[in-house]
């Protein structure tokens, strides 16, 4: 069994980092989300929020997709399935670590 | 009705908010098994009993309206609870229920398809409002803060 502890210098930082891990968090639970829907459920501003997705792109995690809605620009995000599952592995991390931390408590 | 609620989601709904393409919900094996033993076992039972002389030919073919109507809200009832939407949980389950009226009301064959169609339609409309209003107040709580 591996230690938790030990694993955090393991943990994905392309994930960790916290304004994509709030990216990646409302992609998971969806199937896809545009820009707008990211911008305003994760309270990033517009540079900041393409930055990170960008860099999530870079990484594989995320597939963008641009097109026109009318007259005007509409971009939507998804996770793809690396994104998907380095998340998971993220979250199970994070959880493994909380269990750990919660039995090692010691009281006043 | 579909493409009215689609374009009023995007135009009203989500226009401050942005569009988010829900995950797939795909009905669980088991749950669709249940579902195709209910139908098959209701139409079975109405078969059975009418072979045995218990019940008439009315009952027998309403019987599988009736069971129609148990295997389409067992589905919902249970999509509602592996997905965690109450209101799935209670409308498979009203509709489920209201769907046995069929065998009990004096009803002909055809009236009795008329009698799950119509009550169906007005209990998921309503399950479409009430979901509706909850969005709506949630965009109008949104616009506020």
């Amino acid at each position: 069994m591996t230690d938790p502890i030990k694993d955090i210098g393991q943990v994905d930082r392309l994930v960790h980092e916290p304004a994509r891990l709030a990216i990646t968090a409302v992609l998971s639970a969806c199937e896809s989300a545009d820009f707008a829907f990211l911008l305003h459920s994760t309270g990033l501003s517009k540079g900041n929020l393409s930055a990170h997705l960008s860099k999530l792109e870079a990484g594989g995690y995320v597939s963008i997709r641009k097109g026109f809605k009318g007259k005007y620009p509409h971009t939507t995000c998804a996770l793809t399935p690396v994104g998907r599952r380095a998340f998971e592995r993220y979250q199970r991390q994070q959880l493994a670590l909380a269990r750990h931390l919660g039995n090692n408590r010691v009281g006043p | 009705m579909l493409g009215v609620m689609r374009v009023l989601r995007r135009r009203r709904l989500w226009a401050r908010t942005g569009n988010v393409t829900p995950p797939r919900a795909v009905v669980p094996r088991r749950v669709n098994l249940i579902s195709a033993a209910l139908l098959i076992g209701g139409v079975a039972i109405g078969v059975l009993l009418h072979a045995q002389g218990v019940v008439d030919d009315g009952f027998a073919l309403r019987m599988l309206w009736a069971a129609t109507g148990w295997s389409f809200g067992y589905t919902l009832y249970g999509v509602g609870r592996e997905i965690g939407l109450s209101r799935y949980v209670w409308v498979g389950l009203t509709g489920g229920v209201a769907s046995s009226l069929i065998l009990i009301l004096p009803v002909s064959f055809s009236q009795a398809v008329l009698a799950l169609g119509l009550g169906w339609s007005a209990l998921l409309a309503t399950s479409g409002v009430v979901a509706f209003s909850q969005a709506w107040a949630h965009v109008n709580r949104s616009a506020n803060d």
